[in-house]
C-alpha cells in the first residue's frame, strides 16, 4: 500500500512536470498552428542555463529567473526573423523542418559550449528532504513539483479565460485576420505566445534538470514525450495538455513499476488507443486531428 | 622498456632508412613522396573509430588523446622508423554509420589497421565487414561477449574487455561482504544483459541468492522514480547497478533523493561507477563500491605516471576509456615492431598480435591468444575524495586475474 501511495505521487509529479514540458507546445500549436520540433532544445537549453547559474551562482531560484528571460529573449528573435515567413497551414512541411533545423543547431551550439559529460542539478536545499505526506516519506522537491504543476495550470486558464489578453487569443485563433480588422496587431500577439511557450519549455528545463538530469541527447526524448501528451490531450488545448500530462505520468510511472522492461510500450500504447477512440485528442478541437 | 630494445637493433637496415629520410629532407619533398607504395617508407595509417559527437563524444576523445599519447608522447609519432597518421571518423554512436565509416577508413583511406569502437552495438554491426575485408581493428572498449565466443573472427582482437570479465569475480567477494541476497538493476540492452548473466553465474556459485531483477528501460523517459520505490521494496541486501550515461545520472540522484541508500547497499558496474560519472553524481557518490579492470587510485606505478603524463599532456584526468585506448596503442606499436614495420600481410600481424604482454597501468596485461582479449587483473574499489578534491575510484584489493571463457558456459 505505502508503494502504492509513493508511486501515485511519482505519477503525479512526473505528470506536473509533462505539464510544464507541453503546455507551451500545445499553447504555440493551438495558437499559432505550428509544430515546434524545437521545443525539446528549448528545455534542454534550460537544463544547462539552469545548472551553470546553479553552479555559478548557487542558486536555484535565480536559475529559475534567469533561463526563461534569456531563452525567451532568443525565441523572440527566431519568432521574428525565422518563423513569421512561415505561418498558415499550408506551410506545416517547411515549419517542421526550420523548427527540427533549429533544434539541431541549440543542440550543436549546446555542445560547442558545455561539452557532452553527463551534468546533475541538485534540487535547492531546502527542498532536499523527504516529508511525510500520506503516510509515506516523499522527497519534497517532487511534491513541491505537483504543486507548482497544479498551480501554472490554474494561473494558464484564469488568463485564457478571464483576461483581456486571453480573449485576443482566443479570437486570433478562430479569426486571425478579423482580429486584425478591429485594429489589434496580431503579429504581436503570435510573438508574444511563441516568447511564452519558449519560456515554458525553458522553465521545464530547470525544473526537469534535478529529475531527468542532462545529457546533451536528452532534448529529443523530452520532444517525444511532450508530442505524446499534446497528441493525446488533443492539439491546441491547454486543458487537454494537462489531462494528457497526468494520463502518461500516470502510466509511465506505473509502466516503469510492475513492467519496465514495456514502459515505452505503454507510452505509445495508451496514445494509440486515445487516438482509435478519439482521433482529435481527448480536449482536441475539430479540425485539428 | 621497448625503446631499449630497439636501440639495441638497430641494423643496417634502420641506418640506412634515417641516411635516406636525412637526405631526402635535404632533398625535395617530391623525392620523398616518390617512394612506392607497399613499402615501409610510407607512414603507418591508424584509422580510428570513436563517436565525435553525440552523447558518448567525451569518451571518443579520451580514447583518440590516449593513444595519441602513446604513439607521439612515447614513441616520438613513429613506429618501427615509419612516421605514424591518424584518420579519424565519427561513429556517431550509431551501428549503420559505424559500418560506413569502417568501409570507408578500410577502401578510401586504405588505414594499415583500425582501433577505437566504444559501443558493442557499433563492434556488432562492423564484425562482418571487418572479418570479410581482413582489416585488423584493435577495440578499445566495446565489451560484447559474442566477439570473442561465436562471432570470434582473427581480425578483431581488444584490448579492453568482454561484459562478462566485468562481473566475473566481485560477486564472490559481495556474497562474503554484502550479503546473500541480490537484485540485478541493469540497463535494457544486451551490455546489461551480458554484465548481469555473468553476475547472476557468479554470485549463484558462490552461494547467493537472486531475489528479482529489474531492467532498466533505455532511454528511461521520464522519471526513474517508480524504479527506485521498485527496488525500496525488494527484499534484498544489495543491488547491483549497471546504467551508464545520463540516464544513470538521473537514476543515481533520484536514488539519493528517495533515501534508497538508507533501506539497501549497492555495488557499482563501472558503467555506473566510472570517473565522468562519479563526476556527475556529485558529494553522495563518495563511497561508492564497485570493481573493474583499473583504478584511478592504487599502487601500480605505471598507471601513476600514466596519469601524471596525461594530465601534464592534457590537463585534465584520463579515464577507463583512456587507459585501455593507451594500451591498445601499445598493441599495435608493438605489433608492428615485432614485424619490423611491415604492414602488408594483415595474416602476420594477427600472428604478431600473439601473447604480447607488457606492464599496463591496468598491472599486468597479456593479450590472450585463445579469446584473442586481455588476461588482466580485477579490481575491487571505492570511490574516495582525492588530494585533488575530486571523487576518484581507489583499489582496495586485487580480485584476482580475468580472462573470458571464451564460450557461454559461465553466464
Amino acid at each position: 500500500m505505502d508503494n502504492f501511495t509513493i508511486q501515485f505521487l511519482n505519477g503525479l509529479a512526473n505528470g506536473m512536470l509533462l505539464f510544464v514540458m507541453a503546455a507551451g507546445l500545445s499553447l504555440i500549436f493551438g495558437q499559432m498552428n505550428v509544430v515546434n520540433l524545437s521545443h525539446g532544445a528549448f528545455y534542454l537549453i534550460g537544463s544547462y542555463i539552469g545548472y551553470t547559474v546553479v553552479n555559478r551562482f548557487g542558486s536555484f531560484w535565480l536559475a529559475l529567473l534567469i533561463a526563461p528571460l534569456i531563452v525567451g529573449i532568443l525565441g523572440y528573435f527566431i519568432e521574428r526573423y525565422l518563423l513569421r515567413g512561415f505561418y498558415g497551414g499550408k506551410n506545416h512541411l517547411k515549419q517542421v523542418l526550420l523548427t527540427f533545423g533549429i533544434a539541431i543547431s541549440l543542440t550543436a551550439v549546446i555542445e560547442w559550449v558545455w561539452g557532452t559529460l553527463n551534468l546533475a542539478v541538485q534540487p535547492p536545499a531546502i527542498l532536499s528532504r523527504l516529508i511525510p505526506i500520506l503516510g509515506v516519506q516523499y522527497p519534497l522537491y517532487r511534491f513541491s513539483l505537483i504543486i507548482f504543476g497544479v498551480l501554472l495550470a490554474l494561473g494558464m486558464w484564469l488568463i485564457w479565460e478571464r483576461t483581456r489578453i486571453g480573449a485576443i487569443v482566443r479570437a486570433g485563433v478562430s479569426d486571425a485576420k478579423m482580429v486584425s480588422g478591429l485594429g489589434i496587431n496580431i503579429e504581436r500577439v503570435f510573438a508574444g505566445v511563441f516568447v511564452f511557450g519558449t519560456m515554458l519549455a525553458t522553465l521545464s528545463g530547470v525544473l526537469g534538470a534535478p529529475i531527468y538530469s542532462i545529457s546533451i541527447d536528452l532534448g529529443f526524448e523530452i520532444l517525444i514525450l511532450a508530442i505524446v501528451v499534446v497528441v493525446i490531450g488533443g492539439l491546441g488545448s491547454l486543458t487537454g495538455a494537462f489531462w494528457g500530462a497526468l494520463i502518461i505520468g500516470m502510466a509511465n510511472t506505473f509502466g516503469k513499476a510492475f513492467i519496465p522492461e514495456f514502459s515505452l510500450f505503454i507510452i505509445f500504447a495508451v496514445m494509440a488507443i486515445v487516438l482509435l477512440v478519439k482521433p482529435s485528442g481527448l480536449f482536441g478541437l475539430e479540425g485539428f486531428e | 622498456m621497448k625503446e631499449n630494445k630497439l636501440s639495441l637493433k638497430v641494423t643496417r637496415r634502420d641506418f640506412l632508412k634515417t641516411a635516406a629520410l636525412v637526405g631526402g629532407a635535404a632533398a625535395a619533398p617530391a623525392f620523398l613522396t616518390s617512394c612506392g607504395p607497399g613499402g615501409t617508407d610510407k607512414p603507418i595509417k591508424i584509422g580510428m573509430l570513436v563517436p565525435n559527437s553525440g552523447p558518448f563524444a567525451t569518451n571518443g576523445e579520451d580514447t583518440t588523446t590516449a593513444i595519441k599519447l602513446w604513439i607521439d608522447g612515447h614513441l616520438g609519432g613513429e613506429i618501427a622508423g615509419r612516421k605514424v597518421e591518424y584518420v579519424e571518423e565519427d561513429t556517431e554512436t550509431n551501428p549503420e554509420v559505424g559500418l560506413q565509416k569502417a568501409r570507408k577508413l578500410v577502401e578510401q583511406d586504405e588505414v594499415d589497421v583500425l582501433v577505437g569502437v566504444i559501443s558493442s552495438g557499433v563492434l556488432m554491426a562492423i564484425r562482418d565487414y571487418i572479418h570479410e575485408a581482413q582489416k585488423l581493428l584493435v577495440v578499445t572498449n566495446a565489451g560484447a561477449n559474442a566477439i570473442s565466443r561465436g562471432l570470434k573472427t582473427p581480425y578483431i582482437w581488444r584490448a579492453s574487455m568482454t561484459n562478462w570479465m566485468d562481473s566475473a569475480l566481485w560477486p564472490y567477494w559481495a556474497y562474503e561482504n554484502l550479503g546473500t541476497r541480490a537484485i540485478p538493476v541493469v540497463l535494457d540492452y544486451t551490455a546489461g544483459y551480458e554484465v548481469r548473466d555473468s553476475m547472476v553465474y557468479a554470485f549463484q556459485d558462490a552461494g547467493g541468492t537472486i531475489v528479482d531483477e529489474v531492467l532498466v528501460p533505455f532511454p528511461v523517459m521520464g522519471d526513474p522514480a517508480p524504479l527506485i520505490t521498485d527496488i525500496a521494496s525488494k527484499d534484498a541486501d544489495f543491488f547491483y547497478l549497471f546504467n551508464p550515461g545520463g540516464n544513470g545520472v538521473s537514476f543515481f540522484q533520484a536514488a539519493v533523493e528517495f533515501g534508497l541508500f538508507d533501506q539497501i547497499q549497492m555495488f557499482a558496474a563501472e558503467g555506473s561507477s566510472s570517473e565522468d560519472m562519479l563526476a556527475a553524481y556529485g558529494d553522495p557518490a563518495e563511497g561508492i563500491k564497485s570493481s573493474w579492470n583499473w583504478s584511478f587510485i592504487d599502487d601500480i606505478p605505471e598507471n601513476q605516471a600514466f596519469i601524471k603524463e596525461h594530465i601534464d599532456t592534457y590537463s585534465q584526468p584520463p579515464t577507463s576509456y583512456s587507459v585501455q585506448a593507451y594500451d591498445a596503442a601499445r598493441i599495435i606499436s608493438t605489433m608492428i615492431e615485432r614485424l619490423e614495420g611491415d604492414t602488408s600481410d594483415v595474416n602476420a600481424m594477427v600472428d604478431a598480435m600473439a601473447g604480447i604482454s607488457f606492464a599496463s597501468p591496468r598491472g599486468p596485461f597479456t593479450l590472450d591468444e585463445k579469446t584473442q582479449n586481455p588476461r588482466q587483473n580485477w579490481y575491487l574499489r571505492e570511490a574516495v575524495r582525492h588530494t585533488d578534491g575530486q571523487l576518484h575510484q581507489k583499489t582496495l584489493l586485487t580480485l584476482g586475474e580475468v580472462v573470458d571463457p571464451g564460450d557461454d558456459s559461465k553466464g
